[in-house]
Order: C-alpha cells, then sequence, then structure tokens
C-alpha cells in the first residue's frame, strides 16, 4: 500500500544539481522535466555565477516519453557547451529518462571530444534522495572525469564533508575543517565554494589521503578512491563541534598522517585556552541552572545528529532525550552510527531513532518527558511542536526559514562558540 | 476502448506535413495496439491564415473578435488554429511534423497531445500505441 510520508526532509537524488552548483563553474545539465528542475531550485544562496533558472534542461514531455529524449539531450549538451561558459557541465538525468530507458550515459559519451569536460550522474528519484544524489555526482567524476596520478603530492588532503546546501552550513563548515587540517601542517584540498573548483577536482588523485568526515555520506566514494587512485582513506564519523571532538578530531588526523604529537597538541592546546576562556567568561550563565533546558533533542541529518549529540553532551553536559535522524540513512550503517550516539562522556549513552516521519518524531517529542521545557535543535518543522511545549527552539537543520546563513560554521572550536551563542541567545530570551 | 489519431501526412507513409500546411488529415481509429485508417478528414481553411506583417493583417473583422496577441503569425492564427484544432476534437493526439505555438495551446486546452515528430505512420503508431495501451493499462513505462 502506497505510504504518506509526513515533513520529508530531504529532496530527490535529482536535488544534487545543489553539489554541482557548488562547484564554481560546474554547470548542472538536466535530463528531466521541466518542473523537477523548478521545485528543486528553491534553495538558499545560488552558486553566484549560475542560477538555477539557467541551468539548462532538456524539459521532456509525453512526446520524449514515447520516443524517447536522446536526441534533446544531445542538442542540450551541445548547445549549452555553445552558449555557457563553465568549466565542468554534469547531465544529471531525472525519474521519465531512466524509466523509459534513454541511454543518457552514451550521449554523453559522444561528447568525450568536446573541449570542456561533460560527464553524467545518473540521479533519478527513485534510486534515492539527495544525499545518495551527491555521491552519484562524486562517484561521476571519479569514474569520468578524473584518472590516476603517479604524482603524490606529500600532505595534500582531500576533504568530504556533507552534502552542499542541504547543510545550510556546509561552505563555512568546509572552510573551518580546512583551517583545523592546515594548522597541523597538512595542505587541504575541497573541490566546493569560493575558488576551488575544476582546480582542485584536477589534485584529487595526488592526495596523500582522503578524509571523511560524516557518519555515511561519501563513504562509497573515498572507497571507489582507495580502489582507483590507490589513495587511503581516513573516516571520521563524528562532525566535530566544540573543544572535546575538535580534540578528537585533530589527534586522529594527526595521528593518520603523521604528524608530530606534540605539534598536535600545542595546536589544540591554543584552540582550547581560549575557548575556555570564552567559556569561563560565562561560566554564571552556564551555572544558572534555569536558563538552559535540562533535556534536548536533535531532529537532523545524521552528521548534525550525531555531532551536535555529542557536543551537547561532552561539552556542555546536557542530557539527551531521544534523538532523531532523518536524513534516510541507508541500513548497512545505522547500527555503526548508532553505536557512536552510546560514546558519550560521564558514560552517558543517547538512544537515536532513524526515522523519516516528522508526524511520528513530533509525537515522540510531545509523549517524552524532559523535565521542564525541552531544548530542540531542528529543521523549520519542529519550530510549531516546540513552541506548544513552550521549549526553545534552534534552527540548524533543512528546512531552514527563519535565518540566514553566508559562510558561519558550527565546526571546530570556534563553530562550537557559535553554537553556544546561538542556543543561549534563544534561552534568555525567555526571561527577557 | 478505441481512440482516433490525426496525422498530417501527404502520402500516407510519413509524417510530413506540418500543423499550418495540412489542408486535409488522416484520422486513424485505434483499438489496442490494432489501428486502421478510418477517414480522411478535410481541415476548414476558409479563414486563411496570413503572412505576417502583411498589409491588411490587422484590419481584418477577426482581429477585433479575437486575440491577435501571441499568434505570431498574424492576427488571424489564433482563430483559424483554434478552427482546425476544433475539427479534430475528437482525437486523443495528433501528429505533425511540427506544430506552431498557438496551435499547441488550443490543443493543450482540448487535452490533446502532441507528437511533433517526422518518421513513418507506421513507426510512430507502434510507439504510441504502446505507450497508451500501457498508460491506459496503468502498467509500467519501463522500457528496459
Amino acid at each position: 500500500m502506497a505510504k504518506l510520508l509526513d515533513k520529508q526532509r530531504y529532496k530527490c537524488a535529482l536535488g544534487a544539481m545543489q553539489t554541482v552548483q557548488a562547484i564554481e563553474r560546474a554547470l548542472p545539465v538536466l535530463h528531466s522535466g521541466p518542473g523537477c528542475a523548478q521545485k528543486l531550485s528553491e534553495s538558499t544562496g545560488s552558486s553566484g555565477y549560475f542560477s538555477p533558472n539557467i541551468f539548462p534542461c532538456t524539459s521532456i514531455n509525453e512526446k520524449d516519453v514515447v520516443f524517447g529524449g536522446v536526441k534533446k539531450l544531445r542538442s542540450t549538451i551541445d548547445n549549452a557547451l555553445k552558449v555557457i561558459d563553465a568549466d565542468l557541465y554534469v547531465v544529471l538525468t531525472g525519474c521519465i529518462p531512466e524509466i523509459v530507458g534513454d541511454d543518457s550515459g552514451e550521449v554523453v559519451s559522444e561528447f568525450a571530444d568536446a573541449d570542456k569536460p561533460v560527464i553524467y550522474a545518473p540521479t533519478a528519484g527513485f534510486k534515492g534522495n539527495n544525499y545518495k544524489g551527491h555521491e552519484q555526482v562524486v562517484e561521476a567524476i571519479i569514474d569520468q572525469y578524473l584518472k590516476k596520478s603517479d604524482k603524490k603530492q606529500k600532505g595534500l588532503v582531500n576533504i568530504w564533508a556533507d552534502v552542499p546546501y542541504q547543510d545550510l552550513f556546509w561552505l563555512g563548515n568546509l572552510r573551518e575543517l580546512e583551517n583545523l587540517v592546515s594548522e597541523l601542517g597538512l595542505t587541504p584540498n575541497t573541490i566546493f565554494g569560493y575558488k576551488r573548483g575544476i582546480e582542485n577536482i584536477k589534485k584529487i588523485p595526488e592526495a596523500e589521503f582522503n578524509l571523511l568526515v560524516s557518519p555515511w555520506v561519501g563513504l562509497s566514494n573515498v572507497k571507489k578512491m582507495e580502489k582507483k587512485f590507490g589513495t587511503p582513506y581516513l573516516h571520521l564519523k563524528t562532525l566535530p563541534v566544540g573543544a572535546t571532538e575538535t580534540g578528537k578530531f585533530l589527534r586522529e588526523v594527526g595521528k593518520f598522517a603523521g604528524v608530530d604529537e606534540a605539534k598536535v597538541e600545542a595546536v589544540i592546546k591554543e584552540h582550547e585556552d581560549y575557548y575556555y576562556y570564552l567559556i569561563e567568561r560565562y561560566a554564571d550563565l552556564f551555572l544558572e541552572n534555569r536558563v538552559i533546558n535540562k533535556q534536548f533533542t536533535i531532529v537532523a541529518d545524521a552528521q548534525y545528529t550525531l555531532g551536535i549529540t555529542k557536543f551537547l553532551v561532552n561539552d556542555l553536559g546536557l542530557v539527551p532525550a531521544t534523538q532523531f535522524v532523518v536524513d534516510d540513512t541507508p541500513q548497512k550503517y545505522r547500527e555503526e552510527i548508532a553505536e557512536e550516539f552510546k560514546k558519550l562522556n560521564f558514560g552517558i549513552e543517547a538512544n537515536v531513532s532513524f526515522e523519516t516521519d516528522g508526524f511520528k518524531i513530533h509525537e515522540e517529542i510531545k509523549e517524552h518527558d524532559y523535565h521542564g521545557y525541552p531544548l530542540v535543535l531542528g529543521g523549520y518543522y519542529e519550530k510549531e511542536v516546540t513552541e506548544n511545549l513552550k521549549g526553545n527552539f534552534l534552527n540548524i537543520s533543512w528546512p531552514v526559514q527563519d535565518k540566514v546563513v553566508f559562510d558561519r560554521a558550527y565546526v571546530g572550536y570556534s563553530g562550537g562558540i557559535r553554537l553556544i551563542e546561538d542556543i543561549y541567545t534563544v534561552a534568555v530570551q525567555r526571561f527577557n | 476502448m478505441g481512440y482516433l489519431i490525426a496525422v498530417g501526412s501527404s502520402d500516407e507513409i510519413n509524417v510530413n506535413l506540418k500543423f499550418g500546411e495540412a489542408d486535409e488529415v488522416l484520422i486513424y481509429e485505434v483499438e489496442g495496439t490494432d489501428y486502421s485508417l478510418k477517414e480522411k478528414r478535410k481541415l476548414n481553411k476558409e479563414a486563411k491564415p496570413q503572412e505576417a506583417g502583411s498589409d491588411n493583417a490587422c484590419s481584418s473583422d477577426s482581429c477585433r473578435s479575437c486575440s491577435c496577441s501571441g499568434s505570431g503569425q498574424g492576427c488571424n492564427g489564433g482563430s483559424d488554429a483554434e478552427e482546425k484544432v476544433r475539427l479534430m476534437a475528437d482525437c486523443r493526439c495528433v501528429l505533425f511534423k511540427k506544430v506552431g505555438f498557438q496551435a499547441q495551446k488550443q490543443f493543450e486546452k482540448k487535452a490533446i497531445s502532441i507528437f511533433d515528430i517526422e518518421c513513418e505512420i507506421s513507426d510512430a503508431f507502434e510507439k504510441i500505441t504502446k505507450y497508451y495501451e500501457k498508460v491506459d493499462s496503468h502498467s509500467s513505462l519501463r522500457n528496459r
């Protein structure tokens, strides 16, 4: 029987056009119906160079369903190459051409000799959500654009994190991860955002290792790169937010890369000193037990639910209620991720629920005894339910309706401080 | 249940006429994937489309009686297309080499599908009849 999914937190795989959009001067070429692109383009902020409104699209219709849309795809790619000045053209297919059997890969391969690279990622909605679509785009780059390199650059690290635009803080987070890695004396390489783009993509095979900071998104990509380029990878499931996890992050990266331990500790100490200086200045606020809520719930994708749960328990000493992971994490990763929620300080374990249905999540939030007002960090959908419970709400995950984020980050030491600021800004408003 | 398809063809083998140049269409009757020629239907062309920019284009009466904006082919384009489309109103879809914007809108209004293609009628029918059969029986359009 057909099921209804209430308050869905992700888009279809074609939403990966946001991943392409995050690569500077890369252009999605859509082989889909016109409505798909229109619906998916409603995100905050464009690439700055291409507006989603100009993404070439085959706009396939009934005729193409019956007679096939490959001719249209060929002419769309051909003309996109002529009239749009981009560095990389990524053909993304929607559901319709994949169902009726258009061989888009074949059409794209005809452009192998074009002046600019044209690659193809199958992103039909029935294949998964935009987290999966993101992986497909990265996979297309690895498979179709990059070649194995004999040259390895000492200390070069590819950093992979969660999905651009789906994660509101993607840009700031990536830059902060870069900063942390470079403080260890390594050279970070990322492909998303300002001044990264095609030149950085070309460097991917030359890296010493891949650093994946995500519970599961991108794991298949780094495994693929290990196979194709022989690049080893370090998989850190927890997004490092705040001092405890960022310290662990730096130590693990340092160990993997063979960085001198004393150097790592010196970096950590310098950051922690400032971090705890800030915390101490506001110790009164933290110790005033009426200000902050006793228990919290996070409703977000796996990276934020895990990262922020660890932060709020380990750094702020709050107690977790049930935590919700809403990104439809593939079954095979769930057990390992749930294990991570048991690795909290003070012997605390958090209960985690992989749930995509907003109605069920809200029912659980309403039924749980938070021993006072709840603190809920989630998508905009949670605003009303939290307000009804007179709780404190902060919008940290998609959909985001009540804030504008340019390049703020929740990653690292400074990111932890930003998150404390945000949470306590909400909390103190209750009394003022 | 059977349905009708209108085809713009000059030789009864190929779909080779544009909507605008067809004085006559072939009407086929389809039952499942079987089809047969039912009739040749004259399209009323009394109100001949005028060349765009011709001198009397905007002085004719039809200009006042119907909207002439957006047809792209002078004032009579709209009403002419409307009349021709009306004559195919009993068809489920139409096959022409090309269909102009104004006519497309008129067909859409009547929920008649347009296939602007250039190929043999038999090839087109093989695909279209299969497609409608799947649609009508609510089965998947998957081809592979």
